[in-house]
């Protein structure tokens, strides 16, 4: 009998060796400061700070609403944040600006976010039909790239059509007002007008041109200086993400909460995303394509077009999932 | 638990482990197989895409239809691949990648489409001067973030797969040892079990078997646990207990065997005291018998005698003094004599018998019907024998005293013919044979007969069945007919009937 006890004690142990062995999270005194535009599109940050995903990651995380993601990125620039969540565009314009920021992950790309939507009653029926109008859109921001693109591919001169800087928040009133004909914005902003303008309404996507990115940046100099509190940020925002795929339901439920949206304007925005914490090729991309027609603004006269290869922080990613970094090195 | 059960158990669930794990390897290889299929698609696609972007790339330097043409084989290809990995792939997260790399890939034609419709048609080299305006060169970048799009997405499902082929070849490995660890483990814990099981189990019986074989037979097996162990104990238990009783009976019969010698040694020494004092009662009673013979002979041979005085001076008186008596005292003297003559006769015969016992034994070799025939010829008076049909048949010689055989045949034929005298069937039969190694003669009349239930006294002395006055006789030859008989070991008896004759037969020992 002892024997056998014996026989089942190794057997044990050696099972006991064979089950994975599981770190031990070290808790990370510094507050992260994360500054992010409080949109569904943001989703996978209310995830993480409603799941608790920061806090199991030994990271306390001190989140920043701001209304879209130029905002978000300027408290960086200003130095009350660490990180920030936007769009790459006005990340483009900082660095021309000659900001030390960096680009630590991808967190989702779309096609569909941002569009221009007009108000017919304003004479605009079709794209062509934008010329000698005036269009509303928020300078430094996805808008004013996607706007500028659209017209380029339509064949609409840039000269033709007249282009007034606003917040996302004014767009309504002045397409109502007859201030503006259409106004280039994103989800869920475009959603409300739409609603508002009813059958008036009228919106043109991308047709494909523009696949934009919402990105992890801060200063590098932050990014270098805490790997640790990298690395638990990008490990807790890849388990929000997961909880969004397994529980998409639940997921749509915390971002209303956290946006304060309707759920089925959340569950349309998400619709449009591709959510996944990478970081790959098409970014460099589209980063180029960005600067290269910043690069045309009168006041980056003479800049030439940066390497965007400096301006990513690789590490965190490259080390909690390898796999999820797919530049060319 | 039963030693074959816990082998039959033992055997199966080995067999189960076994199975069990050659099933999980071959589900596990199977999976293994699939994946790798699903890798090998994953990776045609992703050079499908590869290429395509590079005649992509060829397209945008050349502008020539060459590369336009193969890149467009390369999409047709990869919707193809599309349609095959959405059929074949079954993870939920693999459909959507899918179903977003079909919708990129949309995208990427679309663009790809309206870049080559505007180089084709030349619009901006007229209008720009250059070789791609800003709308070809953003076209064409989105084209390329497009196929880089796909690209990463290609990578993640074949990471997916790798990491997939990666775990179940772990698993399998895993599973695999642990299986034939737990299998090692289990034959071990077995073999030691069922090896202390029979080792504890022969020892006890080992140990029982001692016990016994010693001598003690009250000594009892375990029979715990119950297994085959138990049935061995048992068995030996019965045996045992049935050795006990055999013992027992063993001792109770050698006991007896000892009581019996013992009790067989004090009959025979008590036959020995008897056979002594039947040889000192016999010795005693021969001479007792000798001297009562000697008295009888003496008595008789002395009151002779007297007797004649009497019968002599009776008859003086009669012959001399017959006129002086008269006639009551001449009837008187008249019985005198008679009673003198016929007292006489009885110790004539007397001494007769005596003499018989006396007298010296001659056995010879005897022809019993010659003997018969020549002793009937004068047994009586002629003229009486010769009315008599006399019919000896065929008689077994004897062997005996010569004339005490005559002496026997006398008094049988003579009282045949005298008990025959009144009757009107004169006839005697003389007949012989062998029984059971004894001669048996008999001679047959057809007489006076007499009662069956007085044979008894038939051959004692001086007894008679009939009355003195109608057949004469001293009532004593019978007697020495039996005397004879006996003395030659053999043995005389008598059958008969009242008026209807008589049967007298005796018996001889053949001669061995």
């Amino acid at each position: 009998m002892k024997r056998t006890l014996a026989a089942l004690g190794l057997l044990l142990l050696l099972l006991g060796t064979c089950t994975r062995h599981t770190p031990k999270i070290e808790p990370i005194e510094d507050v992260l400061k994360l500054a992010y535009m409080d949109l569904p599109q943001s989703g996978i940050i209310h995830i993480a700070l409603e799941k608790g995903f920061f806090t199991a990651e030994g990271l306390t995380v001190k989140a920043l609403p701001f209304a879209f993601g130029k905002l978000a990125l300027a408290s960086v620039s200003r130095g009350e944040a660490d990180l920030s969540i936007s769009p790459e565009t006005p990340i483009v314009f900082s660095i021309l600006a000659g900001e030390n920021l960096g680009i630590a992950a991808v967190i989702g790309t779309w096609d569909k976010n941002t569009v221009i939507i007009a108000n017919k009653a304003s004479g605009v029926q079709k794209p062509s039909d934008l010329v000698g109008k005036t269009i509303g859109v928020t300078r430094g921001t996805t808008g004013e790239y996607f706007l500028e693109t659209f017209l380029l591919v339509r064949g609409i001169k840039l000269d033709s059509v007249k282009i007034v800087d606003m917040q996302p928040a004014m767009m309504l009133e002045a397409l109502l007002s007859d201030q503006i004909a259409a106004a280039a914005t994103w989800t869920p902003i475009h959603f409300d007008i739409s609603e508002r303008l009813a059958e008036q309404a009228l919106i043109f996507f991308g047709d494909d041109f523009y696949t934009e990115h919402l990105v992890i940046s801060g200063t590098l100099t932050y990014m270098k200086k805490n790997p640790g509190a990298m690395k638990a940020f990008i490990r807790a925002i890849i388990r929000a993400e997961d909880f969004m795929k397994e529980y998409p339901d639940e997921a749509v439920v915390i971002i209303a909460e956290h946006s304060n949206l309707s759920r089925s304007s959340v569950r349309a925005t998400l619709e449009l995303l591709r959510g996944r914490v990478s970081l790959d090729q098409s970014l460099l991309l589209q980063l180029e394509d960005e600067t290269r027609w910043a690069l045309r603004l009168p006041i980056y006269a003479g800049q030439s077009m940066p390497n965007w290869l400096n301006y990513l922080h690789m590490d965190a990613l490259d080390s909690v999932a390898p796999d999820r970094v797919r530049v060319i090195r | 638990m039963r030693i074959k059960s816990a082998l039959t158990l033992s055997t199966f669930l080995s067999i189960i482990i076994v199975l069990t794990l050659g099933i999980t390897t071959s589900a596990f290889n199977l999976q293994i197989r699939k994946v790798t299929a699903h890798l090998a698609m994953t990776r045609n696609m992703k050079a499908t895409i590869a290429q395509r972007s590079i005649l992509g790339v060829e397209f945008y330097i050349r502008g020539e239809n060459r590369p336009l043409e193969q890149a467009n084989l390369e999409t047709e290809r990869l919707e193809s691949l599309f349609e095959q990995m959405r059929e074949s792939f079954e993870e939920a997260e693999h459909a959507s990648i899918l179903l977003e790399m079909v919708s990129t890939n949309d995208s990427y034609v679309k663009l790809f489409d309206q870049f080559k419709s505007s180089i084709h048609a030349g619009i901006d080299k007229e209008s720009g001067g250059r070789p791609h305006s800003d709308y070809e060169k953003t076209l064409y970048s989105q084209i390329q973030l497009k196929s880089y799009m796909l690209q990463a997405l290609a990578e993640s499902l074949e990471t997916w797969h790798l990491r997939r082929i990666d775990s179940l070849n772990t698993w399998t490995t895993m599973i695999f040892s642990i299986s034939l660890f737990i299998l090692i483990i289990f034959v071990l814990v077995n073999s030691i079990w069922i090896s202390n099981k029979l080792s504890t189990g022969v020892e006890r019986l080992r140990q029982g078997a001692t016990l016994l074989g010693g001598g003690d037979l009250t000594h009892r097996l375990s029979i715990f646990p119950e297994d085959e162990i138990a049935d061995v104990a048992r068995e030996i238990n019965m045996m045992a207990e049935s050795l006990a009783i055999s013992f027992t009976s063993i001792r109770n019969l050698e006991h007896e065997v000892a009581q019996r010698e013992q009790a067989e040694g004090e009959i025979r020494s008590i036959n020995a005291g008897l056979e002594e004092r039947i040889a000192a009662r016999t010795a005693q009673l021969e001479s007792v018998n000798k001297e009562l013979e000697a008295f009888a002979y003496s008595v008789a041979h002395d009151l002779r005698a007297p007797l004649r005085s009497i019968d002599g001076f009776t008859r003086i008186l009669q012959e001399e003094y017959e006129p002086v008596f008269d006639d009551e005292a001449r009837r008187l003297l008249g019985i005198i004599r008679a009673s003198s003559v016929k007292m006489d006769s009885m110790i004539h015969s007397l001494l007769e018998l005596t003499r018989t016992g006396k007298s010296e034994f001659s056995p010879t070799d005897l022809d019993m019907r010659s003997l018969a025939i020549q002793v009937f010829a004068e047994c009586s008076d002629p003229e009486l024998v010769a009315s008599f049909e006399f019919d000896a048949g065929a008689l077994p010689d004897a062997f005996g005293d010569r004339l005490m055989m005559e002496r026997v045949w006398l008094n049988l034929l003579s009282n045949a013919v005298k008990y025959s005298a009144h009757s009107p069937v004169r006839r005697i039969e003389v007949r012989g044979n062998v029984d059971d190694g004894m001669n048996v003669y008999s001679v047959r009349d057809h007489g006076a007969g007499f009662d069956q239930r007085y044979v008894g006294k038939l051959f004692g002395t001086f007894h008679r069945l009939h009355c003195e006055s109608e057949f004469a006789g001293s009532g004593i030859g019978l007697s020495i007919v039996k005397k004879i008989i006996e003395r030659h070991g053999g043995a005389v008896w008598a059958e008969g009937r009242v008026n209807d004759g008589a049967t007298f037969s005796f018996s001889l020992p053949r001669r061995s």
